[in-house]
């Protein structure tokens, strides 16, 4: 088979069909990271407008350019746009279009999950973006401290389109996440062991793993939150033995980390692009990938130092304090590997180096003066004034937007397969560069003069109208650049010669390709033998195409790609991945068919679409399997492996781990609340307790350990049994909130009431999943060698039996003992 | 799958000891354990270094049984010793307040 | 801080701007970079720092003290209640305080979050519903202080301020035998 053969049938296996229903349908990597890109970036510009528009107002005292309620939602959607909306799709589609790239495969691991995730992100931006235009949008702060947000001082809807859209989008970013770690752990090109792995890969893994831990306590407090809102279970009012500290908790236990997790990713885009602009390898590979777990860890530690003025006993703002400190280390270790590498090689200042000299400058300042606000005294006087806010921005715009940028420019070819040709964006950096330090640096003496952030004016006369005026005139220059930088990338997109392949001459397996990339990317996968492997080979892109790789030969029209294991990079196995289909985007119209309802408060419309997407889960695992064994396959030359269906641990499974460990962290922010708020909170304990039985508590433990012990036997007797004891689940859960007291009188009650909830949730679907199998075996779609499907199902079922188990004893035990 | 759990172990024994010791604080201010003493013994003082002292013992113990794969192993393996240590050198750190600052003010 | 802060940012711009003036590579040695640079310096200036910073913050706390003074400051959307003497004199967006003495301020709040702040006295501290939180402020003389309400409180937050009184001791005399100010 030829090149050009080659490329033909795999275009026709891997291309979307044209027209929009091909659009609709696509699940290709390279078109939904794009997507997301360009997404993302239009929710930036709008953020930015919104900037330029709190700039205006604040610019001069007393001003009536907008009254307190619009600049409200002025500062609260800038805030949340570019935050929700803005840095975490924009890394994310970045990585979704570059890493399958970087790592040699073909695609993700689950192509039809990346499109549901850009398709919520989409729908749920809409919603905020609607909210906004309709003069409805959320106005309590990007970070919606209770009671303000709650429904007796924030009545309209306002705060629901919040709660509502960001948790749409949050679902969008879990799955995502589960989708980029399963793919850099399982899916790469033989041979890539961990230690060979760009290290953008380490900073994307490391990013993801934070996103499951980090994101879930948000959705839990948006969930309760709107719980609060919709239906009254006071979770955040102290007089009903709620506390609102349990938001900042909880919102603070994911705002912290998030600001590493918009860090890291451009960090990696740093870390790639830096020893190709200064001719050399990057310095200390293992230091640096140290340094990345290190602060994945200890940005965990950080969040109450966002609460150091709530009246914490000053020993527990210590240790967040010490932490606090002790993170800046890690990204010191980076900083310097980063300014070793310029040294031992030949820096040349291309347009992505000029980017990357303006993230060194804002960036480090925005480090400096973190650690400034990281010390107690010191934070009693910053907090929450001018001075967090230009904080916060050099480290975001230092530490995300410029490199961004820088990648933007370093990058384009691949996008584009043009060259970059016109000279604008000197100029563009420049008025970027001066305006932003313009605009924020002046912030930095006002805040310390005393002006609070989010004030929408200001008295004349007190000193702080000239640093007011240059900072907005700052803003505007920078808004002038960012303008330019637009134009300059439009230009290349539409008018520039094409480029050669690897223009920068790098060494990383992204350059391996054609320019721009073809839907399959590379024509067959390469044998990785060093982290540089473009360098040991340069003629490898045209190696690849013509088949001298794996997986060379397409056949029975199957997407395939190679799957590894975990550490050693040996190949494993072949996955084959589904290919277009409208599930991805009819799931998300009925997911955002849920948060709608919840909005217009139709409340009792909603189990539609839970049952719809019930069914639509289904299908959406019915789609995959056959019903007979194909055995080993060849893979190169003599080499053969099994395909996906018939191993122990395909990537399915190693999905649904990580989102049930994404899940368990939302349980352990669940048990943390009620634990906190039993020990913690004003007005306990609660009027009266739960009625407790230790039958029903008995019957609860005796299902769980039946369905998870019936994995030992036989297929037809575990079904059964593991029915048995779900059904027996579903009846203890069912009895104990039954004999609660009503969710609405107690924080404690109420708290009842969501663990039960969401331990019935898992018992059904533990339940579906038993039935899904027990219908599939039935139909043929399993046997000896083709059994990933009944342990899957376990892997639910027994999530949902130890979490039975923690809700009963948590609730039942305490009642008993009083 | 052994190299992850080791390249996590040390890190992740420091956040397990770090929200101990955090969420025991909270408890023992919210319950008065301050009020209370055996002997010279402060209550609260006495569990939190205790904690502080037995999450070191822990880490030192580990980042030890690492020693001998850092030395002979590859670059990950150089890692998974490297994060223990930080993982007790940051344990170290973020505990010394339960030594040596006011309890509950 | 300040002007250690500029040196550090200095030192770093100096070493990108050497990597790009000198003329062929240096040899690249991991152990100055990272363990140097990277582990012991940082090192070093932050546990000076955490130190210095936790020594200040335990003298900031609300200790017992002889000439102690305690007033209530009750927040609400968008005003401020001051109460003297277990809450039987009230006084309204104004605080009055002796100059020269501790005084330990107790916020609440009747509706949602506020923080309590007068930027040249230092230091600020939320009022959270359910809570009494304690703020040790301390006026060195006599003088009229600006307050502004911190946190986020809805429409008229940017509106929620507040005048400190520091009264020399006469004054403070006179002020609580009942004269009005
Ligand atoms: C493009 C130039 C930008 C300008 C001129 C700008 C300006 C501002 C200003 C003036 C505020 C303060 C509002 C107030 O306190 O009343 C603010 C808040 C904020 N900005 Fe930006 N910003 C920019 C970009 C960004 C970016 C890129 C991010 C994040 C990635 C970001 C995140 C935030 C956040 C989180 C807040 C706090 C919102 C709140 O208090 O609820 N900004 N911005
Ligand atoms: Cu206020």
């Amino acid at each position: 088979m030829n090149a050009l053969r080659r490329h033909r049938d795999l275009a026709r296996i891997w291309d979307s069909p044209p027209g929009w229903r091909g659009a609709l349908a696509s699940v290709n990597h390279s078109q939904l990271g794009i997507r997301l890109i360009l997404t993302a970036f239009i929710f930036f510009l709008i953020g930015g407008i919104l900037a330029m528009l709190i700039r205006a107002q604040l610019a001069t005292p007393g001003s009536a350019f907008a009254g307190p309620d619009v600049y409200n939602q002025l500062f609260t959607m800038h805030g949340s746009i570019m935050m929700f909306l803005f840095a975490i799709p924009m890394f994310e589609g970045f990585a979704i279009y570059m890493l399958p790239k970087m790592l040699g495969s073909r695609d993700f691991a689950f192509p039809r999950i990346t499109a549901y995730g850009w398709w919520c992100y989409l729908f749920g931006g809409s919603l905020l973006i609607i909210a906004m235009l309709a003069g409805l949008a959320p106005d309590s702060g990007w970070f919606m401290y209770t009671p303000l947000s709650s429904k007796p001082y924030s009545p309209g809807i306002n705060s629901d389109f919040w709660l509502l859209g960001i948790t749409f989008v949050e679902i969008s970013a879990i799955v995502t996440a589960v989708d980029i770690v399963v793919s850099i752990l399982k899916v790469r090109a033989p041979g890539m062991s961990l230690d060979k792995m760009p290290l953008f890969a380490w900073y994307m893994l490391v990013t993801a793993g934070m996103m499951l831990i980090g994101f879930p306590p948000l959705i839990l407090g948006s969930v309760l939150l709107e719980l609060e809102r919709a239906f009254g279970w006071p979770f955040f009012d102290a007089a009903r033995g709620g506390d609102s500290l349990l938001w900042q908790h909880l919102f603070w236990l994911f705002g912290h980390p998030e600001v590493y997790i918009i860090f890291l990713p451009a960090a990696g885009v740093i870390s790639t692009i830096l020893p190709v602009m200064a001719r050399t390898k990057i310095l200390g590979y293992g230091w640096i990938v140290g340094a990345i777990l290190a602060l994945g860890f200890l940005s965990f530690g950080l969040w109450v130092h966002h609460m150091f003025t709530v009246g914490i006993p000053h020993m527990a703002l210590a240790f967040f304090s010490a932490a606090s400190t002790l993170v800046a280390i890690p990204t010191a270790v980076q900083i310097f590997a980063w300014i070793g590498t310029l040294w031992s090689g030949r820096p040349q200042l291309r347009m992505p180096m000029l980017y990357l000299i303006g993230f060194f400058v804002t960036f480090v300042m925005g480090g400096l003066t973190g650690v400034m606000v990281a010390v107690v005294p010191f934070d009693w006087q910053a907090h929450d004034s001018a001075f967090v806010t230009a904080h916060l921005h050099y480290v975001l715009v230092g530490g995300f937007v410029f490199p961004m940028f820088a990648a933007a420019y370093y990058w384009l070819a691949h996008f584009t397969g043009r060259q970059r040709q016109y000279r604008l964006g000197t100029l563009a950096f420049w008025l970027i560069f001066v305006g932003f330090n313009m605009t924020f640096f002046l912030m930095h003496l006002v805040g310390l003069l005393g002006q609070p952030r989010r004030i929408d004016t200001y008295p004349e006369g007190i000193g702080w109208t000239f640093y007011n005026l240059l900072s907005s005139v700052g803003s505007f220059v920078l808004a002038f650049g960012i303008a330019l930088f637009v134009i300059d990338i439009s230009l290349q997109f539409f008018h520039a010669p094409r480029s050669r392949r690897n223009p920068w001459r790098a060494g990383t397996l992204e350059w391996g390709m054609s320019l721009p990339p073809p839907s399959y990317n590379i024509g067959s996968i390469p044998h990785v033998e060093s982290r540089d492997p473009l360098e040991d080979d340069p003629r490898l892109a045209h190696r690849l195409a013509a088949g001298k790789g794996y997986l060379s030969e397409p056949r029975r029209g199957w997407r395939e790609t190679m799957a590894v294991d975990i550490v050693t990079g040996r190949a494993d196995h072949i996955l084959v991945v589904p290919g277009n289909t409208m599930l991805p985007i009819v799931t998300a119209l009925v997911t955002g068919a849920f948060f709608v309802l919840m909005l217009l408060k139709f409340y009792w419309l909603t189990p539609l679409p839970l049952a719809g997407m019930a069914w639509l889960g289904w299908r959406w695992a019915a789609a995959l399997g056959r019903k007979e064994d194909v055995g080993p396959l060849p893979i190169r030359g003599e080499e053969t492996a099994l395909t996906h269906a018939e191993v122990e641990d395909p990537p399915g499974w190693w999905g649904s781990a990580f989102l049930l460990a994404a899940d368990a962290t939302f349980f352990g922010a669940l048990l943390f609340g009620y634990a906190y708020l039993w020990t913690i909170a004003p007005n306990w304990p609660p009027p009266r307790l739960m009625e407790a039985s230790l039958l029903t508590l008995g019957l609860g433990l005796l299902g769980a350990g039946v369905a998870s012990a019936a994995r030992h036997r036989p297929a037809a007797q575990r079904e059964g049994l593991g029915l048995a004891g779900t059904a027996a689940m579903l009846i203890a859960l069912t009895l104990s909130a039954f004999f609660a007291p009503p969710p609405t009188e107690h924080a404690y009650n109420a708290a009842l009431g969501v663990m039960f909830g969401y331990a019935g949730f898992h018992v059904f679907v533990a339940l579906l999943a038993q039935l899904f199998v027990l219908r599939r075996r039935r139909a043929g779609y399993h046997s000896a060698a083709r059994r990933a499907e009944p342990r899957i199902a376990q892997l639910w079922t027994d999530y949902a039996a130890g979490v039975t188990a923690i809700v009963l004893t948590a609730s039942h035990v305490p009642a008993l003992m009083a | 799958m052994n190299m992850i759990v080791r390249l996590l172990a040390g890190l992740t024994l420091w956040a397990a000891a770090f929200s101990l010791i955090y969420a025991m604080e909270g408890a023992a201010c919210a319950l008065e354990w301050h009020q209370l003493s055996f002997g010279p013994l402060n209550a609260a003082r006495t569990l939190l270094v205790g904690l502080w002292i037995l999450s070191l013992l822990a880490l030192a113990y580990l980042s030890w049984s690492f020693w001998p794969r850092a030395r002979m192993g590859g670059t990950l393996d150089r890692v998974a010793f490297g994060a223990a240590l930080a993982g007790l050198a940051a344990a170290a750190y973020t505990g010394m307040p339960t030594a040596t600052l006011s309890l509950c003010l | 801080m300040l002007a250690g802060s500029t040196a550090i940012l200095l030192l770093v711009c100096g070493l990108i701007a050497f990597a790009f003036l000198k003329r062929r590579p240096a040899s690249p040695a991991k152990r100055v970079w990272i363990v140097g640079a990277g582990l012991v310096f940082p090192i070093t200036v932050l546990t000076a720092l955490l130190a210095y910073g936790l020594v200040i913050g335990e003298r900031l706390l609300p200790r017992q003290s002889s000439d102690l003074v305690r007033v209530s400051a009750e927040s609400s959307q968008w005003r401020w209640v001051f109460g003297y003497d277990g809450g039987g004199r009230r006084t309204y967006d104004a605080l009055h305080i002796p100059a020269g003495r501790p005084v330990d301020v107790v916020l609440t709040t009747a509706d949602v979050i506020h923080a309590f702040w007068v930027p040249r006295l230092g230091g600020k501290m939320d009022a959270v519903p359910g809570r009494q939180n304690v703020l040790r402020i301390e006026a060195d003389r006599p003088g009229i202080y600006a307050g502004v309400c911190a946190e986020y409180c809805g429409i008229g937050h940017a509106r929620h301020g507040f005048r400190v009184v520091a009264h020399d001791a006469a004054g403070w005399q006179a002020f609580s035998a009942g004269d009005r100010p």
